[in-house]
């Protein structure tokens, strides 16, 4: 700190709220891409500018520039929506995007593929569906995650009714969206930006709320956790955390994936209040001069969690209680059909990677919109790329599972592994991307699956991660066995996460091929199969051992040899 | 500035009157230092080499040969005219119609014309200030003139030779001579040239002044730069040869890079590049198992024996059907149907326009001796290709915009002629065969801060890479506009990264876009000319000049568009439209490469 501010400040800056050059970008005729400036600016507006990597040498030895189109990314606090905007979102997605939908780890969706005319027609789509992608992406708290859990369905609209309250509170005061977008007539008088200033965050922030014993969100690996304390259903108030973050950088040792601290329990009156104070702790506080040490995480090891507490207390005009004491189970989803509390029923489905699309094997774009078209309940993503379809009435069961079974939408027939696994987009849209990821990791899974039936282990769920670089979109870093992009066909493994999301994984081996992975497993899964307790998870059972060391502090010991 | 020519004319002592004098500044003019200092060792050697120093009195040559050039065939004949003429010792003045000063001609006693004909009938380019000037409201009296044209055209076109035809009504309606009838050449216009030479200079020789002794011999052992034509072309090496559309674009067009000897090969933006090929030996095999003729036969061609095969691939035209060859094979297997077509001749172009000769040898089969086939086909033509870069930027290559001609018709699949041996046969490190064809119909304005719009459509984009970049490397400061369309922005988007830098250089100022399977609309460059057309008149009368590369049928569409703007912008009514847009024409601010 003390150097000069990073560019992206400039522009932020500059950018009159995040309007930028945006319309002059969208008529520009001579290019697919936007002007370099407002690909930062557009991610305040959901969406990210990419190309084709498969197509972009030869493209550049035709004379012609990259393959460029857009990744949009919905605004939908905590993963729900309604059937309704569901055959709207699949229409969009065939019509004005690559056909396909992509389902993410932040609970909404994504479309890929979209080229510059598009971009307008399209938001202009998900909007009549009343679906907007405001800070889909950007330096601001983006999409909130929330327990999508099924049985206690009370406790649900509870929890679910505080992630969309703070996810209002938290969104940036611009009108720029509804100007460039939906043709908004400009406000008169100008307009602030109270909560953000003109800068608005030195980096993204994520926010989550889950509810114990689920940790599906992966609450620890936000910047911002609620854990929901409730008695019989009822929400009394949240444990609340801070600091949690994925992304690295490779071979810099500076950077960290981190799990959120516990700062303490709050009551349910000053949950806003607290998640402002840490949001403008974090926007005056946090590095704006390297955006890879920005995040939050960075921000409190740097300033001490005792300082940071005091001065989100300050802010918020609140005293922290001792946070209650809670019990995590889990990380991955419940598959098929669940019972709840009011009677009505939900089923999980399995999307293999979260891409809904029609393919030979399985049409899952069809068979959710077959369901759509007569599901009344509603839907909802959740933060392992799945999607429930929530509120089924006893007499609507046998419809609704008859189609999911003939579309390939059940988890029926996948390994326990396969069904707790994730993995990123990443080649050959995504620009951060160094090694291949969802195009990929099921044919890794295949090889997986048969070493861990020819050991004996194929009955236990591993909770194992792929993402092609190390941002940890996928999260990677707090999955039992964590695949790292690291170059094309390479990755770094990482092992030793408990499978409940509260511990991060270490880095075991660098740089491994295909065989090399495969190799490593089979050793470790021998030992497994030898040695492990009765229900021992694989990440326990690995620190156990002694094969990692656990990470207790990773600002301290996360580059600590294995 | 006043003109130079004009200060001495009036009562001054030099020797020189001023037709002399400014047909000296013509002759003289474009010419380099080094031209220069040599036509000034020229002129004095010529001084020297006369018995008398005192002048005889003025007159104008005894023979004027002018030309008017689209790809360089009109100047070839008109050069070899001018070689004959000096060899049989006249003092012929040759000269290009863009150097021409129209009102001279009514001073001349001899003017042979060489005139080529564009793809709509129209002249030359640089031809239209003659042909305003003939037809203008203050014709020249042309009874003292005699003269001859010899013109150049293709039949497979629908105004065939229209140029020289109106060439020769006018100067006879202005009460000139026409001493030989024209001539209308076809695309083998070879066969034909001698004949007229030696007819035009015997009554040239004629009309030699009384005093014979002013034999001016054209300078036939000066050290002339070596000049590259169809007959002498220059051998270059194939640098690089590429698709530049993605493989799911409707066609393929390739960028070819030629290696050329920047001391021997100089060219101009807008010059197009002659280029010789050599038939694709599968459809020469195609023909042989039609014809049931044998690969060896020996045939007789210009007096060389060769084999069948080795002929239709080097030395007959397969690809471009022409109107003479059907009629020929319509003879030679006495077809009605064929006969029949002879009857009306646009039937016979489109029929022509249609095939190659393998369609017509499927469709009306017939005997043929391998002597007969040789002598019935034309002349393997080259092919002229519009230049796709500057010397100022390359000044050792030279570049092509090719598209592959291909398409299935007759149940059979077909392949261009020199496009298919561009693209398909050419490979990097093959020599080929090329010359430069001038076109002084196409240029630039020679001052750099007139705006400049360029339309082009396809492949019709080719110039306009070569214009951007002569202006970037000279430092042009005026504005330039590109007008491009095609089909898809992501497959042919022709050059998209070259036109991205210059306009991220401040060099474009201007792009209108128009791909017309990307939407539903199907737009084209015209109607992107048309929703700017306040911008392209104000353009227009900030001195514009206005480009237009591509098909004909596009050209066209522009022409109309252009007239439509004017009337609208203008306000004025089709007719003053039209003389607004003939005015351009005239000025050289209007051009057109259409083929």
């Amino acid at each position: 700190m003390g150097g000069e501010l990073h560019p992206n400040e400039d522009i932020k800056a500059r950018s009159q709220h995040l309007r930028g050059t945006l319309r002059e970008s969208l008529v520009d005729p001579l290019t697919g891409a936007l002007s370099p400036d407002d690909t930062q600016l557009s991610k305040f507006h959901g969406f990210y500018e990419q190309d084709d990597r498969d197509l972009r040498v030869e493209r550049q030895q035709k004379f012609l520039e990259p393959y460029y189109s857009f990744m949009l990314r919905a605004r939908l606090p905590g993963g729900v929506c309604t059937p309704e905007q569901w055959l709207a979102i699949d229409a969009t997605g065939r019509e004005l995007a690559n056909g396909t939908i992509r389902l993410t780890t932040r609970q909404t969706f994504q479309f890929h593929g979209i080229l510059k005319k598009n971009l307008k027609p399209l938001i202009q789509r998900i909007n009549q569906a009343m679906i907007d992608s405001i800070s889909g992406c950007g330096d601001v708290n983006r999409n909130v995650l929330c327990d999508p859990n099924p049985e206690r369905s009370a406790l649900h609209a509870e929890v679910y009714g505080w992630a969309k309250r703070i996810g209002a509170h938290l969104l940036p005061k611009t009108r720029a969206y509804h100007e460039i977008w939906l043709d908004d007539e400009p406000v008169a008088g100008g307009e602030t930006e109270p909560l953000y200033g003109e800068t608005y965050l030195p980096r993204k922030f994520k926010t989550a709320i889950a509810v114990p014993p689920r940790n599906d969100v992966d609450v620890y690996t936000n910047d911002l956790g609620f854990v929901a304390i409730a008695e019989d259903d009822h929400l009394l108030g949240f444990n609340v955390l801070a600091g949690g973050g994925m992304g690295t950088t490779h071979d810099d040792n500076s950077t960290y994936p981190r799990l959120a601290d516990e700062l303490g329990f709050v009551q349910l009156d000053d949950t806003i209040a607290v998640a402002e104070a840490v949001l403008t702790t974090q926007r005056d506080f946090g590095n704006r001069e390297s955006r890879r040490h920005a995040r939050l995480k960075y921000t409190i090891d740097r300033m001490g969690l005792d300082a940071f507490v005091v001065e989100v207390e300050k802010r918020a005009g609140v005293r922290f209680e001792a946070a209650r004491p809670v019990q995590f189970t889990t990380q991955g989803d419940q598959f098929g059909w669940v019972r709840n509390a009011d009677g009505s029923w939900h089923l999980t489905l399995y999307i293999e990677n979260g891409r809904v699309e029609d393919t030979d094997e399985r049409r899952l774009m069809s068979g959710l919109r077959a369901i759509a078209a007569q599901h009344k309940g509603e839907f909802r993503i959740t933060a392992n790329q799945n999607l429930i379809v929530a509120n089924v009435p006893e007499e609507e069961k046998s419809a609704i599972e008859d189609l999911a079974r003939a579309h390939g939408l059940l988890a029926d027939g996948h390994s326990p592994t396969r069904l707790a696994s994730i993995a990123c987009v990443a080649l050959p849209t995504c620009s951060q991307a160094m090694a291949e990821s969802e195009r990929y990791f099921p044919a890794l899974l295949d090889k997986i699956d048969r070493l861990a039936a020819d050991h004996g282990v194929d009955d236990r769920a591993i909770v194992m991660r792929m993402t092609g670089c190390p941002n940890g979109c996928a999260r990677p870093f707090a999955a039992e066995v964590g695949l790292v992009g690291k170059g094309p066909g390479r990755y770094n493994l990482h092992l030793g996460g408990d499978g409940r999301g509260q511990r991060i994984a270490r880095l075991y081996r660098k740089n491994l091929n295909e065989t090399g992975i495969l190799e490593t497993l089979d050793k470790l899964f021998a030992d497994y199969a030898e040695q492990a307790e009765a229900d021992e998870g694989f990440g326990d059972f690995l620190i156990r051992a002694g094969v990692v060391a656990p990470v207790k502090n990773p600002v301290e010991d996360y580059h600590d040899s294995a | 500035m006043r003109n130079a020519a004009n200060d001495v004319s009036t009562g001054s002592d030099l020797p020189l009157n001023s037709f002399q004098l400014s047909r000296l500044a013509q002759a003289v003019e474009g010419l380099t230092q080094d031209q220069l200092t040599w036509a000034s060792g020229y002129l004095a050697g010529m001084g020297a080499a006369r018995s008398a120093p005192t002048l005889a009195p003025t007159v104008a040559p005894s023979l004027t040969i002018l030309y008017a050039s689209v790809g360089g065939n009109a100047r070839a004949v008109a050069e070899a005219l001018a070689e004959s003429a000096a060899d049989r010792g006249l003092a012929p003045r040759l000269v290009s119609v863009d150097d021409y000063r129209a009102r001279d001609l009514a001073k001349e006693k001899l003017v042979y014309v060489v005139i080529s004909t564009q793809g709509e009938g129209e002249p030359p380019e640089g031809a239209l200030e003659l042909f305003r000037y003939l037809k203008g409201k203050k014709p020249p009296q042309l009874g003292e003139l005699e003269y001859a044209v010899f013109g150049l055209g293709d039949s497979s076109y629908e105004f065939f030779n229209q140029a020289a035809k109106d060439l020769d009504q006018q100067l006879q309606d202005l009460g000139a001579t026409s001493v030989v009838d024209r001539v209308d050449a076809d695309v083998d216009y070879e066969v034909h040239t001698q004949a007229w030479y030696d007819q035009v200079l015997k009554i040239a020789e004629k009309n030699r002044p009384a005093d014979g002794a002013q034999v001016i011999p054209l300078q036939r052992q000066a050290p002339a730069v070596v000049r590259y034509d169809r007959n002498h072309p220059y051998e270059a090496e194939v640098v690089d040869n590429r698709r530049i559309t993605t493989d799911d674009a409707i066609g393929a067009v390739h960028n070819l890079v030629l290696e050329i000897d920047p001391e021997t090969i100089r060219y101009q933006p807008g010059d197009s590049l002659g280029v010789l090929f050599r038939n694709d030996p599968a459809l020469v095999d195609q023909v042989l198992a039609m014809t049931g003729l044998s690969a060896d036969a020996a045939v007789a061609l210009q007096g060389r024996s060769l084999e069948l095969r080795e002929a239709l691939i080097n030395e007959r035209e397969l690809t471009q059907l022409h109107p003479s060859v059907v009629n020929a094979w319509a003879e030679q297997t006495g077809n009605q149907e064929l006969l029949a077509l002879r009857e009306d001749k646009a039937q016979l172009r489109n029929f022509a326009g249609e095939r190659q000769l393998i369609d017509l040898l499927a469709e009306y089969p017939g005997e043929v001796t391998a002597d007969t086939l040789v002598s019935l086909l034309q002349p393997l033509q080259p092919r002229l290709y519009s230049i796709a870069s500057s010397q100022a930027e390359t000044p050792d290559e030279v570049h092509l915009t090719v598209a592959t001609v291909e398409y299935e018709a007759f149940g059979r699949e077909h392949l261009g002629g020199a496009s298919g041996h561009l693209t398909r046969r050419v490979e990097p490190g093959d020599v080929q065969a090329i010359y430069v064809a001038e076109n002084n119909g196409f240029r630039l304005p020679k001052n750099g801060d007139a705006p400049v719009i360029m339309v082009g459509a396809g492949t019709g984009i080719a110039p306009f890479r070569g214009f951007l970049q002569e202006r970037a490397a000279t430092g042009a400061d005026g504005k330039n506009w590109l007008v491009f369309g095609n089909r898809h922005f992501h497959r042919d988007f022709l050059y998209q990264t070259d036109w991205i830098a210059h306009r991220d250089a401040g060099l474009l100022h201007e792009v209108s876009l128009a791909f017309s399977r990307d939407s539903d609309d199907r737009p084209y460059v015209q109607d992107r000319l048309r929703e700017n057309g306040a911008e392209v008149y104000r353009w227009l009368q900030e001195g514009a000049h206005f480009y237009v590369c591509g098909g004909l049928a596009m050209a066209r569409a522009v022409q109309d568009t252009l007239q439509a703007i004017v009337e609208t912008h203008a306000g004025l009514d089709a007719a003053a439209a039209a003389e607004y847009i003939e005015e351009l024409q005239a000025e050289g601010r209007y051009q057109k490469d259409a083929y």
